[in-house]
């Protein structure tokens, strides 16, 4: 009798942790997959769909992607180590999400001080994120330094200059850190309520001290204008394999609407704190001769930029609607251009380039041939055929690595 | 000399004499001139009545003359205030609840500088940005704006949208808003294009230059 009565409670036990870890009806395993990939659906639905092969196969988002609620989330989406963060404007802070059995479920926030939205960020580590934003009501360049897994921030203000003059608002283009020094790009705009905006001919890069952002100095440039962009929507600069930085100024009228400009190419060289005054890669004068927008390194000192093309696309009211992007791959050294044969591509700003193991990943979305993921190989110089979604997907926003 | 009711008489009719006349012209057309015209303290009601009967004189109908004095002057214009208050107070309520509704067109207009104004209607909801105009003909469906607009219908609805900011170029777009979305409509100036009438879904702004999105999307609180 002394040992039936131990032998029942383990029973009882060993019964009882079994029930705990068995999975309900229709649960899915936690597995971690490696590509997360934003799709909007032809009736605006959105879906995060989750995946760990872009070669091949066929993905319908309504079966197996995770609907996004709240939607409209657009390009201000972070993918990083399983989760995603954004900024909420209407709370102010900083929220992190994980896709747990198809929900798209908030895990963790933290309230941020004049930060309504992400216009730059960097990775500091992995677990720390860097984000900057423009704050209207002080004029102020903000940042929060945020540990991702306790959700603590250091918050403060730049000595960034807020707008004057003519000017009443300003974009932060670019991030690039040095030892112990912080360059950011930006300039300064004019808005007029809904109506317009114009965008200054100045390009301006300051260099700030890390992490006490105090300004140290600032250099201009005005052969481009609008530089960079918000680096959750697409990427615009990047630091080659030998720790050159190159950025991409887009003044056309998707972004600085500054158009008479060229988009352009700067260089800042390692170690140096300002625009290399020799170096420039005029986008629009070159055999592309449009404006161009995302820009994405594959290696070997070669880019790709995705570029409108004018004269099929007749202003802001159907440039995101009507397939006119096309993909150039660039050699910075030599300032040569190569178009790839894509379909033409619709999607005024998405984060559509890849590249890992020397493979670049490419989603079009083309009226014609659907939305897809192309392989390109930079070496061969060849393009097939990837992964395929369904003809209800409309737009493949974005395209990222999550584990 | 002071200018007196007899001596102004005396200039209209006519009789005046050289230096009469150049101090009543004097008074007449001077700016600094301080001089009051100087009536009879004591009866003046006399006066009043006076002129009362020559203006009734004059009126078409000349068999209702109004007694000023006899009526009691407190009390209409109590009379009055309270119906011009019921008057305003009326109208504040019929506007706050359906601007101008004459036979299904509606007319709105956002005077603020920063705040939107907003309609429910039975097909749909609208929220008129600020510095913004719009007219919707519910019968010919045809809405025409200018500034920024965003509309909610409640059902399938065929719009025809046009910006019409300047009649020079009316720009129209027909189509169909389908029921739950959000449709943004706006009058845009890009270098390339100074007048664009754009209509988003309001999935689609991700289309539009960040700067442009960000204030839609805090303007409509989306």
């Amino acid at each position: 009798m002394n040992r039936v009565i131990p032998r029942l409670i383990l029973l009882f036990l060993i019964i009882g942790f079994a029930a705990c870890t068995r999975k309900r009806p229709g649960e899915v395993a936690s597995e971690k997959k490696k590509y997360s990939i934003y799709v909007m659906m032809k009736d605006g639905k959105e879906y995060l769909v989750q995946t760990d092969s872009l070669s091949s196969g066929h993905i319908k988002p309504v079966q197996e992607g995770t609907k996004v609620v709240p939607a409209r989330l657009f390009y201000d989406l972070i993918a990083h180590n399983g989760k995603y963060y954004r900024v909420d404007w209407k709370t102010d802070s900083f929220v992190r999400y994980r896709v747990e059995n198809k929900i798209f479920t908030k895990e963790a926030e933290l309230t941020l001080k004049g930060i309504s939205a992400i216009e730059n960020y960097q990775w500091l580590s992995p677990d720390s994120l860097f984000i900057v934003d423009y704050d209207a009501a002080t004029r102020k360049v903000r940042y929060a330094a945020i540990n991702v897994n306790n959700m603590k921030a250091r918050q403060g203000e730049t000595e960034i200059a807020g707008p004057s003059g003519i000017f009443n608002s300003m974009s932060i283009g670019f991030l690039k850190f040095l030892d112990k020094k912080l360059l950011v790009g930006y300039t300064y705009h004019a808005i007029n309520n809904l109506n317009s905006f114009t965008t200054s001919d100045t390009i301006y890069v300051d260099v700030l001290s890390y992490p006490s952002l105090k300004f140290i100095s600032r250099s201009v440039d005005t052969r481009s204008a609008y530089p960079g962009g918000v680096n959750t929507r697409q990427s615009h600069f990047f630091s080659d394999e030998n720790g050159d930085f190159y950025f991409i100024a887009c003044p056309g009228i998707a972004a600085g609407n500054n158009p008479d400009k060229p988009t352009g190419i700067f260089r800042i060289k390692k170690s140096q704190t300002g625009i290399d005054p020799d170096y420039f890669f005029n986008i629009s004068v070159s055999k592309i001769q449009n404006h161009g927008y995302g820009f994405w390194y594959i290696g070997n000192g070669k880019a790709i930029v995705r570029t409108e093309r004018k004269g099929f696309f007749t202003g802001m009211n159907d440039h995101w609607k009507v397939p006119h992007f096309d993909f150039f791959e660039i050699d910075l050294e030599h300032k040569t251009t190569s178009r790839l044969p894509l379909p033409l591509d619709k999607g005024t700003a998405r984060q559509c380039v890849l590249v890992e193991d020397g493979v670049v990943y490419i989603t079009v979305n083309s009226d014609s041939q659907g939305s897809r993921v192309w392989l390109y190989d930079p070496i061969k110089k060849s393009l097939t055929k990837g992964l395929q979604f369904d003809h209800q997907v409309d737009y493949l926003l974005r395209l990222e690595r999550l584990n | 000399m002071k200018i007196s009711k007899e001596l102004i008489e005396k200039y209209h009719s006519g009789t005046c004499s050289a230096e009469e006349a150049a101090v009543v012209e004097n008074w007449l057309f001077g700016d600094e001139s301080d001089e009051e015209l100087l009536l009879p303290e004591n009866d003046k009601l006399e006066h009043r009545e006076e002129m009362w009967a020559e203006i009734a004189s004059i009126l078409p109908n000349r068999g209702r003359q109004i007694k000023v004095d006899k009526l009691n002057n407190r009390f209409v214009w109590r009379a009055v205030a309270a119906v011009f208050a019921l008057a305003v107070l009326g109208s504040c309520v019929y506007f706050s609840r359906k601007p101008t509704d004459i036979e299904g067109v509606i007319v709105m207009n956002n005077a603020s500088e920063t705040n939107n104004k907003n309609l429910d209607e039975t097909e749909y909801t609208i929220s008129i940005g600020p510095k913004s105009n719009v007219e919707i003909n519910n019968q010919t469906g045809i809405i025409d704006f200018c500034g920024a607009v965003m509309i909610n219908p409640k059902k399938d609805i065929e719009f025809v949208i046009q910006g019409a900011c300047s009649k020079k170029e009316d720009k129209q777009e027909r189509m169909i808003l389908k029921k739950g979305l959000n449709y943004i409509a706006l009058n845009y100036s890009s270098h390339s294009n100074p007048s664009e009438v754009i209509v988003v879904e309001e999935g689609s702004m991700m289309g539009l230059p960040p700067l442009l999105m960000k204030q839609l999307l805090y303007q409509f609180n989306i």
